[in-house]
């Protein structure tokens, strides 16, 4: 009997960004990782794209001036492309843009910063399955948990 | 005090509160006088502030010092004309970073630049956009492709990733080494610029402000909020009911025993006494569960509006959160004081990052930074608020200004606030009484300062208040803002091993200090180091 | 008593809504937005952006918004997360051309104020029976 992880090959990747966050969203997230521990299901997360694909791409912030640098810098040294299967929007800065969705130093929220990336720098970001908005200021740990759970479950089959 | 400020050269002073004067200064002999009231007069320098007064019908540009000693305030002004230039004190590393600031937003020209990069906005906006002018729509984005934003990339770098995963922000920090002695440094961050002091002096009205100064950051949001609030209350000479004084000191307390404990657990986690990591991640839960019980929300409270706090405060949540804290307390002292005594902490952070009394006041450390390095300075004791005269407590200070030192004030800290609150739950009666906010008319071009003691030290507010209830300036100095110049003494001469240690220790919160440059790496606590990048002399 | 444990999202009740945007113009991070058209008022809630302060529901003069004990919202799109309210225009009595008031408030000015004689008029049919007389 093949094991779970050697069915897959491997352990889902979670690619992390604060892009900008007040921390709130951030705190709660690790709440929930903490949580996602508990339940037996592997998991690794990184910081920074080192490789072309993800499974889960966790996103928290409004997308600052400063911080489209840093992520658009990351996305050249990743070679250009970067191909997710899922990404989840956390807080209503990620999902809307938040309280400063309008402001000259940010993008205004994941959707608006997609559409910059388009624009102003040769890279591509492509979410193959689905884009999950998860909302709240800041979130919930129990729901974040929760969706990442399903997600897993769902990448584990 | 006044005396000690005329030695200094300083007269005509005009009172804004009872707390609060203010003067003019010619910039020429600012350099001089910073230094007076600093290293003579042991002063502490709060900040500066540049104005744009063009929408006041003056010319060119103000910049305000806020400089605070025991029950004063003192608000220097000088007028800068357009073409003029300004030095930075280079005796003085406190001035810098709000100097550059005022550049890069502002447009103040300096004489003598220290950073010659941007500091605060991304390289790819052009040097002759400042935001903060008048003239600048808030809105407007002027983004180009990015360019290389590091100040340098030295060729023989290896880049160590961040210490813990799952605490991350954005910040760059360069260390030079010689085999594994520190010898030089270099930051950059302000990746958390969101433009905040923009929006509040465009779209936001003064009362919807709050909210936004909340969500500066999500760990200490609500110190931001009472700043904020006591900024345009002393503006306004509005005097807030007792009522609302009890309920911020409740919730201050409660948001600084939050912090402390994630910072207390990420240091745990740092030096491998993974136990107690969940243990205080746990109890932590039970403190912000409190917060939930007395406002609605887990974190950003959303209570505060100027001249007091809004209604949520019922006899049944008091009741609810009392009940909760006598549990929580018992087993927040327990384990506060198994952290004391470890053997493991004194080990590993004893003698590690120490930085000393003369160096925290020139580079303007706060908070238990300074407090651990010998300085008492704290604004609930100094320049009391909300309801901090009414209440006992104590300021911890330690003298040897080691990572260790900070970790126990932080701890002792926790210990007074868990006071802090027994007395005020204890005083539920008059927590109750109604109104809990007072009406104030609104009145155009006042200047105001608010002040409060943050988890991580002095926060600082600072208003002018404009037509229709708008503000005509807002600028928020955050205390991370004003520790981490200190690094630069504390980080050199140490073991790279340490490095992150050291850069934790001051507990850095990047998302206040960015506001509009954030700088905040991650989590409170543990910023994430995103790059060191090390140097091997070969 | 705003909230009841804890402050989750507004929930605006379609029936007591007039349309006035007070909510709108408190509402710091413009989630509240209001539109007009020819013959009604659509008030908007984008979930995603709104960030749970309860100032609006602070704001509504006629307790049309209510918080509730639900504070997550989970969504595939922004569409999905958007919550739309229409208030119908009154109208002129005479031609039955939209006003730029709600039916709503036009009731509820009536309600409050018995002795005062609302005038469901138009300017256009205004100006006409003022001509008239
Ligand atoms: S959604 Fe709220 S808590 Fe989360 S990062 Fe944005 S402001 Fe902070
Ligand atoms: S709760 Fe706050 S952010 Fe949400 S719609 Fe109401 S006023 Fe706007």
């Amino acid at each position: 009997m093949q094991t779970q992880e050697a069915k897959l090959g491997t352990v889902p990747e979670i690619l992390y960004i604060n892009s900008g966050s007040c921390n709130g969203c951030d705190i709660e997230l690790l709440a929930a990782f903490v949580e996602l521990q508990e339940t037996g299901l592997k998991f690794n997360v990184n910081v920074e794209a080192r490789k072309p694909r993800y499974d889960i791409l966790v996103i928290t912030g409004p997308v600052t001036a400063q911080s489209f640098c840093r992520i658009s810098r990351m996305l050249r040294e990743a070679g250009g492309r970067l191909e997710v299967e899922y990404a989840v929007l956390l807080g209503s800065c990620a999902c809307g843009g938040g309280i400063w969705y309008d402001s000259y130093a940010t993008l205004g929220g994941f959707d608006s910063f997609l559409n910059y990336l388009r624009r102003v720098e040769e890279a591509e970001l492509t979410i193959r399955k689905e884009k999950i908005y998860i909302t709240g200021c800041p979130v919930r740990p129990r729901d974040v948990a929760e969706t990442l759970r399903e997600i897993l479950e769902k990448i584990y089959g | 005090m006044i005396d000690r400020l005329r030695e200094c050269g300083l007269r005509d002073f005009t009172y804004i509160d009872d707390e609060t004067v203010t003067t003019c200064v010619r910039p020429e002999e600012l350099s001089q006088i910073l230094r007076c009231l600093i290293l003579r007069a042991g002063l502490h320098f709060s900040t500066c502030v540049g104005v744009d007064v063009r929408g006041l019908g003056e010319q060119g540009i103000e910049i305000y010092y806020i400089v605070s000693g025991k029950k004063l305030r003192l608000l220097l002004r000088t007028s800068v004309a357009p073409s003029e230039k300004i030095e930075v004190p280079l005796d003085l590393p406190c001035t810098y970073w709000c100097l550059h600031e005022a550049r890069d937003l502002v447009g103040l020209n300096l004489r003598n630049e220290v950073y010659t990069y941007r500091f605060v906005l991304p390289d790819s906006y052009p040097r002759s956009v400042c935001p903060l002018r008048k003239d600048y729509q808030y809105s407007e984005r002027p983004l180009t492709k990015c360019v290389q934003e590091m100040p340098t990339r030295p060729e023989k770098a290896i880049t160590l990733f961040p210490h813990i995963p799952y605490f991350y922000e954005h910040e760059d920090f360069i260390v030079y080494v010689d085999v594994d002695k520190i010898v030089d440094f270099e930051y950059r961050g302000f990746y958390n610029h969101r433009g905040i002091e923009k929006v509040g002096e465009t779209r936001l009205k003064a009362d919807q402000v709050p909210f936004i100064a909340e969500r500066i950051c999500g760990i200490c949001g609500y110190t931001h909020s009472c700043a904020y609030c006591q900024a345009v209350e002393s503006a306004l000479r509005i005097d807030i009911p007792e009522s609302a004084r009890l309920t911020r000191t409740l919730l201050l307390e409660v948001e600084r025993i939050e912090s402390h404990l994630l910072w207390l657990a990420i240091l745990c986690y740092m030096i491998n006494l993974r136990d107690l990591f969940l243990k205080l991640m746990r109890c932590r839960e039970h403190v912000m569960s409190m917060g939930e019980i007395l406002t609605g929300n887990r974190k950003m409270y959303g209570i505060n509006v100027i001249g007091g706090v809004r209604d949520f405060i019922t006899s049944e949540r008091i009741e609810k959160a009392a009940r909760l804290f006598s549990e929580l307390k018992t087993q927040c002292t327990k384990l506060l004081q198994e952290l004391k005594s470890s053997e493991r902490l004194r080990a590993a952070t004893r003698g590690v990052g120490t930085l000393s009394r003369e160096d925290a006041l020139i580079t303007g450390a706060v908070g238990p930074v300074a407090r651990a390095s010998g300085i008492d300075y704290d604004v609930r004791k100094y320049l009391p608020y909300a309801a901090y005269s009414q209440v006992s407590f104590s300021i911890p200070v330690y003298s040897e200004g080691d990572v260790y030192s900070r970790a126990l004030v932080r701890i002792d800290e926790t210990l007074e606030s868990i006071d802090i609150i027994d007395q005020v739950l204890g005083m539920s009666r008059a927590l109750l009484e109604k109104p809990h906010r007072s009406e104030y008319e609104w009145l155009p071009c006042r200047v105001g300062v608010g002040m409060t003691e943050a988890p991580r030290g002095e926060d600082v507010h600072f208003i002018i208040t404009g037509h229709d209830l708008r503000l005509y300036r807002w600028r928020v100095r955050a205390p991370t803002y004003a520790n981490l110049p200190s690094l630069w003494k504390s980080l050199i001469g140490e073991k790279l091993e340490h490095a992150n240690l050291i850069i934790a220790s001051i507990d850095p919160c990047l998302a206040c200090t960015d506001r509009l440059v954030v700088v905040d790496t991650g989590l409170g606590k543990v910023r994430k180091i995103t790059r060191l990048v090390e140097v091997r002399e070969a | 008593m705003l909230f009841h444990s804890i402050r989750g999202v507004p929930a605006i009740d379609p029936e007591k809504c007039m349309g006035c945007g007070a909510c709108a113009s408190k509402c710091p991070t413009d989630s509240l937005t209001l539109h007009r058209t020819r013959d009604s008022i659509l008030l908007e809630l984008n979930v995603a952006r709104c960030i749970r302060c309860a100032y609006c529901a602070e704001a509504c003069p006629n307790n049309a918004i209510t918080i509730e004990d639900k504070y997550t919202v989970i969504g595939r799109s922004r569409e999905e997360l958007a919550i739309r309210v229409i208030v119908p225009l009154a109208r002129c009595d005479s031609c039955g051309e939209p006003l730029r008031h709600s039916a709503r408030e036009v009731e509820l000015a009536r309600e409050k104020v018995p002795d005062l004689n609302v005038i469901k008029l138009c300017d256009k049919c205004k100006v006409k029976r003022v001509l008239a007389r």
